[in-house]
């Protein structure tokens, strides 16, 4: 390839994709763990 | 464990760390150039699939030990997740290998038993399917994953043995194994392998607590 | 340890000669029963044979000349493991429930597999057998290292047979029909089925030994293990 530089333009891309995945798997792993505690909670005060 | 944030952030560094070294490490110089620095993800996903099978098998030894409907759970999406990274492995080497040697695929020992190792995973998931009571479906399951997992580290063992018999030698690819791996790849390598395992764990992990939480309410 | 069967004798942890004993007599009584029946119906074994002896000769009938080695191999083994997988799905479909209880309470599980596994054996060595002269009569006979073949068709048999009846028994849990057998066997006889296949061709094309030692070797090894763990994993599908 004559200009090397161009390569980090893939390397962008990439990161791109990537941070923009686990940023969405993040999102469901709060999600999730709010829908938990609320369950949580609905059960402790079934339970009183 | 599960719920903890730390690992999961270490999963992220470290393949993000392993997109941006992968493209800057230095590669020797091979007949495949520049590619090979597909060995950072293609091979990644294999590992990948292969830490969820034996999650997977694990799992479902400890259910019939204590047939505990949790370790079922954890059992079948270990599967699931493996799956995802075997297809994705598949469908990653049929690009690289239609660019290095000109067609997606080839008869090749290593292929083949790649392929079949999915078709039984698939089996795998057909059989739960066909099972409409829960305790027998996780019982007959993980009989059939402990059956199925050995022999297919059997025959994924036996693969170096057929390839060193044949004349073909296996992958015009270079070596896959870490311990003939240039140091400098090596360096991104082993951090990319466990980025993308734990990547494979966090998914399993969230499947595992959606399912439980889709039991409960229902 | 965990032991399914309610009446065994208390001291058999601390003698393990008597429980093998005992093993192998349930065993020898099951296999014989399983022959007798089969004797005296013979539904099985007229199926599989017709089967086999047509699947053969539409072979004989769609090759105008000789065929090559190749195709001799792939052949024989085809037809070989869809008779295989034929006759071994039957095996535990065929007891009507009441006689099942009755038999299956009185015997261990692990004789119970392994019976239904030898039992198989001997069908697929008859028939790996069969087949063989068959496709010497109308296929010609393309073999040249005859022991290796026949060594191939042995650890065929009990390969093809250890693993069809445990995935028998797998798919017997879980439906009844056939399709599911078919879809479960295929992926995971695959391998041993090309193993098996490297192993007869080098029979048909050279003399020699040397090169395919190790693929027997894998032959072995993988009916060690299927057997094995049949033996381990078979009490967990008969609680019921």
């Amino acid at each position: 390839m004559e200009d090397y530089g161009k390569i980090f333009v893939v390397v962008a891309v990439l990161a791109t994709i990537l941070i923009g995945l686990l940023v969405y798997l993040f999102s469901i792993d709060r999600k999730v763990s709010r829908l938990e505690k609320e369950i949580e909670e609905k059960k402790s005060n079934a339970d009183r | 464990m599960i719920r903890k944030y730390w690992w999961k952030i270490l999963a992220g560094v470290l393949l993000l760390y392993a997109i941006v070294a992968g493209f800057i490490v230095h590669v020797p110089d091979t007949m495949i150039r520049e590619t090979m620095r597909n060995l950072f993800y293609h091979v990644g996903m294999w590992f990948g699939m292969f830490a969820m099978l034996i999650i997977g098998f694990i799992y479902s030894i400890r259910y019939l030990v204590r047939f505990r409907e949790q370790e079922d759970l954890v059992a079948v999406e270990a599967v699931n997740v493996g799956i995802v990274f075997g297809i994705l492995g598949i469908i990653t080497g049929m690009i690289w290998a239609n660019f290095t040697w000109g067609a997606p695929w080839v008869k090749d020992p290593k292929l083949n038993g790649a392929a079949v190792g999915l078709v039984i995973y698939l089996a795998y998931m057909i059989l739960r399917g066909s099972i409409p009571d829960v305790h027998k479906r996780a019982k007959v399951s993980a009989v059939y994953n402990i059956f199925a997992f050995v022999l297919w580290i059997v025959f994924v063992l036996i693969l170096p043995r057929l390839a060193g018999e044949s004349i073909h030698p296996g992958k015009e690819a270079p070596p896959v194994l870490p311990m003939h791996l240039d140091p400098s790849m090596r360096m991104v390598f082993y951090p990319a392998v466990i980025g993308w395992i734990l990547l494979g764990i966090w998914i399993l992990t969230l499947r595992v607590r959606i399912r439980k939480l889709n039991d409960l309410m229902t | 340890m965990n032991h399914p069967a309610g009446n065994r004798r208390v001291f058999f942890i601390f003698d393990p000669e008597i429980k093998i004993v005992m093993l192998g007599k349930e065993i020898k009584h099951l296999v014989s029963k399983e022959i007798r029946l089969e004797l005296k119906q013979k539904y099985v074994i007229n199926g599989i044979l017709l089967y086999l002896v047509s699947t053969v000769f539409v072979t004989y009938l769609a090759f105008e000349e000789l065929v090559s080695v190749e195709t001799w191999n792939a052949l024989f083994w085809i037809i070989l493991l869809f008779v295989a997988v034929n006759g071994i799905s039957k095996s535990f479909a065929q007891e009507s429930p009441a006689r099942h209880l009755y038999y299956y309470t009185l015997a261990s599980p692990q004789a119970i597999i392994l019976s239904k596994i030898l039992y198989n054996l001997f069908l697929m060595a008859l028939l790996s057998f069969l087949a063989f002269l068959f496709f010497l009569l109308l296929m010609g006979n393309r073999v040249i290292n005859l022991p290796l073949f026949i060594l191939s068709l042995f650890l065929g048999s009990l390969g093809l047979a250890s693993v069809l009846t445990m995935v028998a028994a797998i798919a017997s849990r879980a439906s009844q029909n056939f399709s599911l057998m078919a879809i479960l066997s295929f992926p995971i006889v695959l391998p041993l089925l090309a193993t098996l296949m490297k192993v007869s061709r080098s029979a048909l094309t050279s003399p020699e030994w040397t090169g395919s030692l190790g693929f027997v070797v894998i032959l072995l090894t993988i009916n060690v293990a299927v057997i094995l763990l049949a033996y381990l994993l078979f009490p967990y599908l008969w609680r019921d």
